[in-house]
C-alpha cells in the first residue's frame, strides 16, 4: 500500500470513529427521533469529538502532506453525508 | 388599485430591472474589465508572471465578490456608482495602455522600416 | 455565525432558488457528465483496451521510436513534437507545425499523430491533419472524449460552449454560498434527517443535508471549473490583447516557455532516452509529457514534465538542450523561479480532476461529485415540483424530471453506440452523437406523453437500468476481452467498469420498481420562507 493510500486509511478511520460518537448522540437528532435509551452529549464532549474529527486532517495539513489531506477531506465529507442517510434509514426502519 | 400602489409596483419593478442588469451583464463586463486591467497594475513577483497568472486564475473570486455586493447592496444607486468607477478605471488604464504601446509601435516603425533590406 | 434580516434571507433564498432553477438543467447536465468524466482514463481503457495494462512513457526505446517516425512525416511538422500515455496507455506522440487553418482565425496545430504500443512501440494507428480533424479520428478515445467534451462545453463550438459552462460554474458558486447562508442554521442539524413526516420537509432536509455535507467541495470544483472554462475562452485571449498586444502565443511562451535564440543550422538531435534516465536520476520521477521544439535544429529544446512524486500535488519541468542533450535547468512550470501564479495554476488541475492520487483521490472525487448532482437535483425538483400547481411550473417540474432522469438514459445510450457501430461498419462519433440525440428525443416523447410524474421518473429509469445491463455484454460482443482474459492480462479497470455498470443497472430497476409519492402541499411554506416572510 502506498504511502497516501496509507495515509488516507488511517486519518479517515480516525475521524470517522468520533464523527459515528457525534451522530449517535447528536441532541438534534435525538429529539428529532424521539429515542429515549440515548442520553444526548454536551456541549463539552461534543467539542472534543470535533476537535478529534478534525485533529487527523490538522496532522495532514501540519505535514504538509496534501494528497491526503484533500481525499481526507473529500472522504469525510461524503462518509458524513453517507452515515446521515445510514442512521435515518435505521431508524427508519427500527419505527416500522 | 390605487395610483399610489400602481406607482410602487412600477417602481419596484424597474429597480428589480435595474438590479438584475447591474448584477447580471453589467458585473461580468466589469469584473472582465478588472481583469484584463489587472495585469497591468497586479505586482509581478520575482518569477514575473503574477500579473499575467493571478488575475487569470482568480476571476471567478472577482466575479463572485462584485456580484454579491451588488446584487445585496441596498442602495442601488452606490451599487452603480461602485460597478462604474471600477469599470471606467480598468477600461481608461487598458485604453491609456493600448494607447502608448501603439504610440511606441509607430515611433518605431520608420526606424524597422529604414533598417530593412 | 452570519446575522441576516429576514429580507435579506428571503432576497438570499430567492438568488439560490432562481440562479439553481434557471439554469439548473445544464448545471446538472455538466455535473452528471463530470462526474463520468472522472474516470476519462478508466473508459477510454474499459472501451478500447490493450492486451496489457501499461500507463507510464517507456524509458528506454522512445527516442528510437521518434527518429523512426521523424523520418517518415512531413519534414515541417518536426518543429514540435510531443509524447504522453494516453487511451489505455497508447503513447500519443504528435509531430506538428502552428498555422492557420482556411477560413479561421485563430492559429491552430497541423500535423501527424501516431498512436504507439507503449511495449512493442509499434505504430498502431495514423492520424493526419489539422487538431479538429486529427481528434474525430481518435477511435480509441471517442467513448471517453464524448464525455468529457459534453462536461466541458456541451458540444458546444468555442468559445461559446466554454462561456455557458463558465457561466454555470459561476452559477454553481452563487448556489452554494447562497445555500449555506439561507440554511446556515441547520448545521446544528447536520446529523439530523427527519423521516416519515411531511414528505416535503423529508425532501427539503435530504437536499439541505446532502448540500451541507458538500458545500466545501461543490464550491471549490464550481470555482476551479469557471477558472478552466472562462481561461480558455476569454480569460488568456483578454490578458494577451492587454499585455501582448493580442498575442496569445506571446504570452505562453513569456508564461511558460523558455527562450532560445533562433538558430535554424541543422544539428542532430541527442538521444531521448538519456535525457530521460538523467531526469528520473535528478528527480526520482517518471517523465509524464514530453515535449521537443526545433528537432533538427541547434536551438532544439526538450521540456520534460514529470509526474508528481509520492505525496506531492505537482511537479517541476526539466530543461534539456535538444542538440546536446545537456541538462539545463529545472524550472516551476510556470516562470523561472516559484511564484505564487505558478502555485495557484498547479493547484487548480488537482482540485478539480481528482485525479492526484490514482483511483483513491478518483473514488472520493466521483462521490463528490455525484452529490453535488444529487443536490442539483433534487433542488431543481424540489422548487418545481412544489410549485407545479402555479401557471408555468408544471412544465419546469416536468424539464427537471425530463433532465434529471432522461440525461442519464442517454449518456448510457452513448456507450452501446460505441459498441455497436463497429459491428454495424459505422462511424463510431457520428453514431454516438445520433444515439445522444436519439435518445435524448426518445425521452422527450416519453416526458411528453407520460403525465404522471412519477411514472415518468420510473419509466426513465428503467431505461437507464437496460442500457447500462447492456453496456458491458456488447463490449465483450464487440470484439472486447472477456473478463478470465481481462485478468489474465492484469486488465483490472474492464472488469471493474463491467461489474460497476452492471451494479448501476440493477440499482436503476430496482428505483424503478419502487413507487414515490410526489404529492406536495403546494401552498405550505418551508421553515426558512416562513421565517423570511
Amino acid at each position: 500500500m502506498s504511502l497516501t493510500a496509507t495515509a488516507v486509511t488511517l486519518s479517515l478511520i480516525s475521524s470517522l470513529v468520533p464523527l459515528l460518537m457525534l451522530a449517535r448522540r447528536d441532541p438534534k437528532r435525538l429529539r428529532s427521533s424521539a429515542v429515549a435509551t440515548l442520553k444526548p452529549h454536551s456541549a463539552a464532549s461534543r467539542q472534543m469529538l470535533t476537535v478529534a474529527a478534525l485533529l487527523p486532517g490538522a496532522t495532514l495539513m501540519g505535514l504538509g502532506y496534501w494528497p491526503a489531506f484533500l481525499i481526507w477531506l473529500g472522504g469525510l465529507t461524503v462518509a458524513g453525508w453517507a452515515l446521515v442517510q445510514l442512521l435515518a434509514a435505521r431508524r427508519a426502519q427500527r419505527q416500522r | 388599485m390605487t395610483t399610489l400602489s400602481v406607482a410602487a409596483s412600477s417602481s419596484s419593478r424597474r429597480r428589480a430591472w435595474s438590479r438584475g442588469l447591474l448584477a447580471g451583464p453589467v458585473c461580468f463586463i466589469t469584473a472582465a474589465a478588472v481583469m484584463a486591467g489587472a495585469s497591468l497594475w497586479y505586482p509581478q513577483g520575482a518569477a514575473q508572471i503574477n500579473n499575467i497568472a493571478v488575475p487569470i486564475i482568480v476571476f471567478p473570486a472577482i466575479w463572485a465578490a462584485l456580484f454579491f455586493y451588488l446584487m445585496l447592496d441596498r442602495k442601488l444607486g452606490r451599487a452603480w456608482l461602485v460597478a462604474g468607477v471600477l469599470l471606467f478605471a480598468h477600461a481608461a488604464l487598458i485604453g491609456q495602455h493600448l494607447l502608448a504601446v501603439q504610440a511606441a509601435k509607430s515611433a518605431a516603425a520608420p526606424v524597422t522600416e529604414g533598417a530593412a533590406p | 455565525m452570519i446575522a441576516l434580516s429576514q429580507g435579506r434571507t428571503k432576497e438570499l433564498l430567492a438568488i439560490h432558488g432562481w440562479s439553481g432553477v434557471l439554469l439548473g438543467l445544464l448545471l446538472y447536465a455538466v455535473i452528471l457528465t463530470g462526474v463520468i468524466a472522472v474516470f476519462a482514463h478508466e473508459i477510454g481503457e474499459w472501451s478500447a483496451p490493450l492486451p496489457y495494462a501499461e500507463h507510464e512513457l517507456p524509458q528506454q526505446g522512445l527516442d528510437a521510436a521518434m527518429r523512426a517516425r521523424a523520418s517518415e512525416v512531413d519534414p515541417a511538422y518536426v518543429d514540435d513534437i510531443s509524447f504522453f500515455s494516453d487511451t489505455a496507455g497508447r503513447i500519443r506522440t504528435f509531430f506538428h507545425t502552428h498555422g492557420t487553418k482556411p477560413g479561421e482565425s485563430t492559429p491552430t496545430d497541423r500535423g501527424v499523430e501516431f498512436d504507439l504500443d507503449p511495449r512493442t512501440l509499434a505504430v498502431l494507428d495514423r492520424r493526419e491533419g489539422w487538431a479538429d480533424e486529427l481528434h474525430e479520428q481518435n477511435l480509441p478515445a471517442a467513448l471517453a472524449d464524448f464525455f468529457v467534451e459534453l462536461h466541458v462545453s456541451l458540444h458546444l463550438p468555442n468559445p461559446w460552449g466554454l462561456l455557458v459552462t463558465g457561466i454555470l460554474g459561476l452559477a454553481m458558486m452563487v448556489a452554494s454560498v447562497t445555500g449555506f447562508l439561507v440554511h446556515r442554521h441547520l448545521i446544528r442539524e447536520l446529523f439530523t434527517l427527519r423521516k416519515k413526516k411531511d414528505p416535503l420537509l423529508v425532501k427539503r432536509d435530504a437536499h439541505v443535508i446532502a448540500g451541507t455535507w458538500n458545500l466545501p467541495f461543490a464550491f471549490v470544483l464550481a470555482f476551479t471549473g469557471s477558472y478552466f472554462s472562462f481561461a480558455g475562452a476569454f480569460s488568456i485571449p483578454a490578458v494577451a490583447m492587454v499585455a501582448f498586444g493580442g498575442d496569445q502565443e506571446k504570452l505562453i511562451e513569456t508564461v511558460v516557455g523558455v527562450s532560445v535564440p533562433e538558430n535554424k543550422t541543422p544539428a542532430p538531435f541527442a538521444n531521448l532516452d538519456a535525457m530521460l534516465a538523467d531526469a528520473k536520476a535528478r528527480t526520482g520521477a517518471v517523465a509524464g509529457f514530453v515535449s521537443i521544439s526545433h528537432y533538427g535544429r541547434a536551438d532544439a529544446v526538450v521540456s520534460l514534465s514529470m509526474m508528481p512524486l509520492e505525496g506531492e500535488l505537482a511537479s517541476d519541468n526539466l530543461i534539456y538542450n535538444g542538440a546536446t542533450g545537456a541538462f539545463v535547468q529545472q524550472k516551476p512550470f510556470l516562470g523561472q523561479t516559484p511564484s505564487l501564479g505558478n502555485d495557484l495554476f498547479l493547484l487548480m488541475t488537482p482540485l478539480h480532476f481528482g485525479h492526484f492520487a490514482g483511483i483513491w483521490s478518483k473514488a472520493v472525487w466521483f462521490a463528490l461529485g455525484f452529490a453535488g448532482a444529487y443536490v442539483t437535483l433534487t433542488g431543481m425538483l424540489l422548487w418545481t415540483t412544489r410549485r407545479q400547481h402555479q401557471p408555468g411550473w408544471a412544465k419546469l417540474a416536468r424539464a427537471a424530471h425530463w433532465m434529471g432522469y432522461g440525461l442519464p438514459l442517454a449518456l448510457a445510450a452513448v456507450s452501446l453506440a460505441r459498441f455497436a457501430a463497429p459491428l454495424l461498419d459505422v462511424d463510431v462519433r457520428a453514431a454516438q452523437y445520433a444515439t445522444f440525440i436519439g435518445a435524448a428525443l426518445l425521452a422527450t416523447a416519453i416526458a411528453l406523453k407520460v403525465r404522471d410524474l412519477d411514472a415518468l421518473r420510473r419509466v426513465l429509469l428503467a431505461g437507464t437500468g437496460i442500457a447500462l445491463l447492456l453496456a458491458a455484454p456488447l463490449r465483450y460482443l464487440s470484439g472486447g476481452p472477456g473478463w478470465i482474459t481481462a485478468f489474465d492480462a492484469g486488465l483490472a479497470t474492464v472488469i471493474a467498469l463491467d461489474v460497476a455498470l452492471l451494479l448501476a443497472g440493477a440499482l436503476c430497476i430496482a428505483a424503478a420498481r419502487r413507487a414515490k409519492p410526489v404529492t406536495l402541499p403546494m401552498n405550505e411554506r418551508l421553515p426558512e420562507e416562513a421565517s423570511a416572510a
